[in-house]
């Protein structure tokens, strides 16, 4: 096992600019996840660590090794890809075994570890199988299972539930952790899927037009973004944002929605808003609550909205509303009575709530 | 249940008259595409007067494999010699080469966009206008009536069918698998041997078989090219074309020959000349 290190790395494909002078340190035996929209250089990223392309700047080391001219079969790597890319003209044992051969591993020993990575993905049925006679959901895990197989210093995993139905996405993520948590090897992981990205990771780090946006704990981006992007990409439903006018209040400083309602700003953090007189203001979902006594609880605002759309997904009710021409989202716990046309009286989380300069998009 | 009853025996005896017209319609095509390579191969071996016949014999008297004889005493089987050497060197050399060159031009970009088109666009000039330019440049270089000189021209000629043929093939193969073989502990050259070309098994055999059809098969060029040394089977078979006298079953018994090398080649690749090899290897 080892850890990646990128230092200053750039990827350039004429000119474009995919990747730019990006500095990573991914820990040894940790679950990373890249995550970020389309086009934002994560691939790129996971390739240029397994050596399919050739990085334009700076060094990548695996280890204690730099590999930037290292070629991918001697870099200690074993990846799965999106598509799968099974050998068709193989059966699924030999699949699975191609790399151990390649690497000169005596045939006894073959046979065991196709055995065992075969019993831990479930695919020993199939060891005699063409790759064309397996469905999707089996071929992913013979895609896994040959990179298991292996004893590589680092697992790279591109986007590998992509091409599954819903259901069996989720079956085989909760495989997969429970995969890493068993083996304790060094992963890292692609996913445009914020979801995956959240529940998988140890560790994520947030990319957009080739940049780090942010990086650290699954739970350390939710609750602490670092900019508007951030807050907007994790979680779902996505944060809603809402242009805030700052204004004097009796009890200190308030933000004014639009609609006319005031929200109180939490004390500790009326302090770094300097003296702004505009601000973004980013709430989650699941940080607007039904009122449903007379209280106002402290560090909480009060709203009475308009119900507009009701979405109910069992376990929750979504329910969407106007706020000037900002549309806004609320996730309710449980089933609620709520129609189109309702007004709804909703307690605000401001301790939770995310304050955000216009201008520079930083979180405040 | 009477109603049901008829009503089945009605649709298996519709199902069988068509089953029937179907085998009729493929007879009759069969029968059509087949007579030239009957009548081809009942010329060979009938009598001068037979072939002349009217009405037409369709089935000789006295059929005799006495010309098939002559020719292999009068050496003129050597023509099929040559067409070999000629045609399976042309064809391996092309295939080598082409092969890499179109394994670059889909991996690498080679040439960027419009290399292929431009190599294929090479294969579109006729034959005949560059046959004269060639024919001196060959008398120059000594090449006239050699071995060399129509191998180097087949393998010319047929590189660029060759390239964007297996160009074709290999696109068609996901590159991630190739990646995978990469990371799995190939070098490039492994990759090649170990996941490419089995891949591009069947399109490697059709563009194999094609190239040494068109060797084979190829005229204007060996006509003009050859002499006595090195005659080709097509030409040699011109020979017995002449002015005083027609020799048609020495024609009809050397095309005989000269059709099976073609005959055997796709019998014996057949069975790979069916796609379906790529299924499997990525999402379905």
């Amino acid at each position: 096992m080892a850890g990646v290190t990128l230092k200053a790395v750039h990827k350039s494909y004429g000119k474009v600019h995919a990747v730019r002078g990006v500095d990573l340190e991914i820990p040894d035996r940790a679950f990373t996840v890249l995550v970020g929209p389309s086009g934002c250089g994560k691939s790129t990223m996971l390739r240029m660590i397994a050596g399919l392309e050739e990085i334009s700047a700076g060094t990548i080391a695996i280890g204690e090794r730099v590999v930037n001219d290292v070629r991918p079969k001697d870099r200690d790597v074993a990846m799965v890809f999106q598509n799968y890319a099974l050998y068709p003209h193989m059966s699924v044992f030999d699949n699975v075994a191609f790399g151990l051969r390649m690497r000169k591993t005596p045939e006894k020993e073959v046979k065991r570890r196709v055995g065992e990575a075969a019993e831990l993905l479930g695919i020993g049925e199939l060891l005699e199988r063409q790759p064309k006679q397996l469905s999707g959901g089996q071929r992913q895990r013979v895609a896994m299972g040959r990179a298991l197989v292996r004893d590589a210093k680092v697992y790279l995993f591109d986007e590998p539930l992509s091409n599954l139905d819903a259901q069996l996405r989720d079956e085989m993520r909760t495989e997969i952790k429970r995969l890493h948590q068993e083996l304790k090897r060094t992963m890292i992981y692609v996913t445009h899927d914020q979801v995956e990205a959240m529940t998988l990771a140890d560790r994520i780090v947030l990319l957009r037009a080739g940049v780090i946006e942010q990086e650290g704990k699954p739970l350390e981006l939710y609750e602490r973004p670092q900019s508007r992007f951030v807050a907007g990409f994790i979680g779902s439903p996505s944060m809603n944002f809402v242009p805030v006018a700052l204004a004097k209040t009796n009890d200190g400083l308030g933000v004014q929605l639009p609609g006319g309602a005031t929200l109180p700003v939490p004390p500790q953090r009326a302090s770094g808003l300097g003296g702004r007189s505009q601000i973004l203001l980013g709430i989650r979902p699941e940080h607007l609550h039904h009122q449903r006594g007379v209280e106002v609880p402290g560090g909480f605002g009060k709203l009475r909205v308009t119900v507009e759309v009701v979405e109910p997904t069992g376990a929750n009710t979504l329910i969407n509303f106007h706020l000037g021409p900002n549309s806004l989202i609320v996730r309710l716990d449980g089933y609620s009575s709520a129609q189109p046309g309702d007004q709804l009286d909703l307690l605000v989380d401001m301790n939770r709530a995310v304050l955000i300069d216009p201008e520079t998009e930083r979180v405040l | 249940m009477r109603a049901t009853a008829t009503y089945r025996r009605a649709r298996v005896s519709r199902k069988s008259r068509f089953t029937a017209a179907r085998f009729f319609v493929a007879l009759i095509v069969l029968v059509i595409f087949l007579f030239p390579v009957y009548w081809l191969f009942i010329t060979s071996v009938k009598s001068s007067s037979e072939i002349f016949a009217r009405p037409p014999v369709w089935f000789p008297a006295d059929a005799s494999l006495g010309v098939f004889g002559v020719l292999f005493k009068d050496g003129d089987v050597w023509a099929i010699y040559n067409s070999l050497i000629i045609a399976t060197t042309s064809t391996v050399v092309a295939m080598i080469l082409g092969t890499a060159a179109a394994y670059s031009l889909a991996r690498f970009r080679t040439g960027g966009q419009n290399l292929a088109i431009w190599i294929i666009s090479q294969r579109m000039i006729p034959p005949i206008v560059i046959v004269f330019p060639i024919f001196l440049l060959f008398v120059w270089l000594g090449w006239v009536d050699s071995y060399v000189g129509l191998i180097l021209l087949y393998i010319a000629f047929n590189l660029p069918y060759v390239i964007w043929m297996m160009r074709g093939y290999i696109e068609d193969i996901p590159i991630e698998v190739e990646e995978s073989a990469l990371t799995d502990g190939c070098s490039r050259w492994q990759a090649l041997r170990k996941i490419v070309f089995p891949m591009a098994r069947t399109g490697i055999f059709a563009t194999t078989v094609f190239t040494f059809i068109f060797a084979w098969n190829e005229f204007v060029f060996a006509l003009i090219l050859t002499r006595t040394e090195v005659l080709t089977f097509p030409v040699l078979v011109t020979h017995y074309y002449g002015a005083q006298s027609t020799f048609w079953s020495k024609i009809a018994a050397l095309s005989v020959l000269g059709t099976l090398p073609v005959f055997f080649a796709v019998a014996t690749l057949q069975r790979f000349l069916v796609r379906g090899i790529t299924m499997g290897a990525v999402k379905g």
